[in-house]
């Protein structure tokens, strides 16, 4: 279970990016992480894979506890390693000019067992677009494929806990939908607990048990998604619908967002 | 005609030189982007641990196997000491301390070493090469046959090993790579230890054409051009380069030389060859053109 506790971050010792976000992950769990830009969603999951260093952001106060061993201030090398927790890095993070091939090998560094063939073999199962382009380079791949081969990559450091940090950025709709099934298959085959982060409410919604929505750095609003989905000021903020039906664009504009939470 | 092939292949033996040389700076460059100016004492330093170890007396293949850790260790510890403090800063900065490193390297062999050139003498089996006109000495072989597996084996690391492939993913992100569970920090002091090597097989090669000099690092300077006209980050850019340059000076030296009486014109036709390619191709001949999905 991923357990954050009034966690706050500052950028550069000035900017501060979160105030006091507390949230919980169950395990064999998927959880949806809400939010607009800038709402802090990226530098959280940045505070949990130890990745905050390099971007030059501190963990002021909090507690980030990961099967109830506290990380706040492990490497994100320790992190993948002896945590089991990978971070999939918004926008792609694939190495364009290595083959698929080479891509898969390359995220499967940080383990020595002997399964690493077998578990190529797994993911080109759940992807079979990467075996027809397995040794091209991961730049020439669409960005369908490029989004699926950095899903297989985060599944070769042969994760427990997976953040996925706007898996559909930059997708057409129709290759989310398929994206958002395989990695529903992938949670439930291998029992991976994963924290997705999206702007895409819906399909985030569709596929998890819980959810949260952030908003300026804070936690605003969390509940089961059965209920999210239902709730008025997600269906404004995220899925341009309301209990009315439809809102027009000049009505949204003129009143902005009316705001229920504090 | 005979004279022809001879000095094309003298200039392909120097060549090689110059590719390991410069295959050491393109390893740094891609790993870090920092051009690394104490190239030249890199080499020497694996002159100079080659020499240490053959004095030793142990027979070849330990004195090979004790320059190999050794001059790993040297990058390592340089890496350690100078590069680590470093990282993350603006790889400007790291390029412009790599000029302190080769000064203060310079004076650290000399009060060490001495002034006095030395030579590096041993035995191998002799090879001299002699076919119709052609004449290469039993060093020129050697220095021919070690460069091509210092390069083969290079390339195969490269291409192939667990640690070649997490070299070069490292090379196009380091934070995407640690996002990955790979140590970035590792996979640099690894780079630095391979790069060590490698310049000192070159430098180990030079010294052992010519002499062991505390100052031989300029044979450094040389490997600028050779990585410009490649291309700073393409390991083939380097191949090809190495080649170019070192055909190019042998062929002035016994062509151009003579025939308009400029002594020394060997050392500047490689950046009047290197500025005509920039002109041409501002990235070098196989400089990294940026990947376009279409």
């Amino acid at each position: 279970m991923l357990k954050i506790e009034n966690l706050t971050v500052v950028y550069y010792n000035v900017i501060s990016v979160l105030h006091g976000v507390s949230l919980e992950a169950r395990d064999e769990a998927i959880t949806a992480l809400l939010g607009g830009n800038g709402s802090g969603k990226t530098t959280l999951m940045r505070a949990v894979s130890g990745l905050l260093d390099i971007y030059e952001g501190d963990i002021l106060e909090g507690t980030i506890e990961l099967s109830g061993t506290k990380v706040n201030h492990l490497s994100s090398e320790e992190i993948t390693k002896k945590m089991r927790l990978t971070y999939l890095l918004e926008g792609r993070p694939l190495f364009e000019y290595l083959t698929v091939d080479e891509n898969l090998k390359a995220a499967s560094y940080c383990r020595w067992d002997k399964n690493v063939a077998q578990d190529i073999e797994t993911v080109l199962g759940y992807f079979p677009v990467l075996r027809n382009r397995y040794q091209s380079k991961a730049g020439y791949l669409s960005g369908g494929e490029q989004q699926m081969l950095c899903v297989g990559m985060a599944l070769m450091t042969n994760p427990q806990f997976l953040l996925l940090d706007e898996p559909s950025l930059g997708l057409a709709p129709i290759l989310v939908k398929e994206l958002f099934q395989i990695i529903e298959k992938i949670h439930h085959e291998k029992g991976i607990s994963i924290l997705l982060s999206e702007q895409n409410a819906r399909v985030a919604l569709a596929i998890s048990t819980y959810g949260y929505v952030m908003e300026n750095g804070r936690v605003v609003l969390d509940g089961d998604a059965r209920d999210l989905i239902n709730n008025d000021d997600i269906r404004e903020s995220y899925l341009g619908t309301t209990a009315e039906g439809e809102k027009d664009y000049k009505e949204a504009k003129r009143y902005k967002r009316r705001k229920r939470w504090l | 005609m005979a004279f022809f092939l001879q000095v094309l292949c003298m200039g392909l033996i120097q060549g090689m030189v110059y590719v390991v040389i410069g295959l050491s700076l393109v390893m740094v460059y891609k790993s870090s982007n920092v051009f690394n100016f104490s190239i030249g004492e890199f080499a020497t330093l694996g002159g100079i641990i080659f020499y240490l170890a053959c004095k030793t007396g142990m027979p070849i293949p330990v004195v090979f196997a004790l320059f190999i850790i050794f001059s790993a260790f040297g990058g390592f510890v340089i890496n350690r000491i100078v590069i680590q403090p470093l990282m993350g800063r603006e790889p400007l900065s790291i390029t412009l301390v790599t000029i302190g490193l080769s000064t203060f390297l310079v004076g650290l062999y000399q009060l060490t070493f001495g002034s006095h050139p030395a030579s590096l003498e041993f035995d191998l089996p002799n090879l001299t090469f002699e076919l119709g006109g052609l004449f290469f000495s039993s060093t020129q072989v050697w220095s021919g046959i070690l460069a091509l597996i210092s390069i083969v084996a290079l390339l195969l690391f490269y291409q192939f090993t667990r640690w070649g492939i997490v070299m070069r993913a490292t090379a196009e992100g380091q934070v995407k790579a640690m996002a990955f569970g790979i140590s970035t920090r590792s996979i640099l002091a690894l780079t630095w230890a391979l790069a060590s090597i490698v310049a000192g097989i070159g430098g180990l090669v030079v010294a052992w054409g010519g002499a062991l000099t505390y100052n031989m690092g300029i044979i450094g300077l040389v490997a600028i051009p050779v990585v410009l006209v490649g291309g700073l980050d393409s390991i083939g850019g380097c191949i090809i380069g190495g080649f170019l340059i070192g055909i190019i000076e042998v062929m002035t030296s016994f062509y151009l030389e003579p025939a308009i009486g400029l002594e020394g014109c060997r050392s500047v036709t490689p950046y009047l060859f290197l500025l005509l390619i920039l002109l041409i191709r501002p990235t070098g001949l196989l400089g990294q053109v940026r990947i376009e999905r279409v």
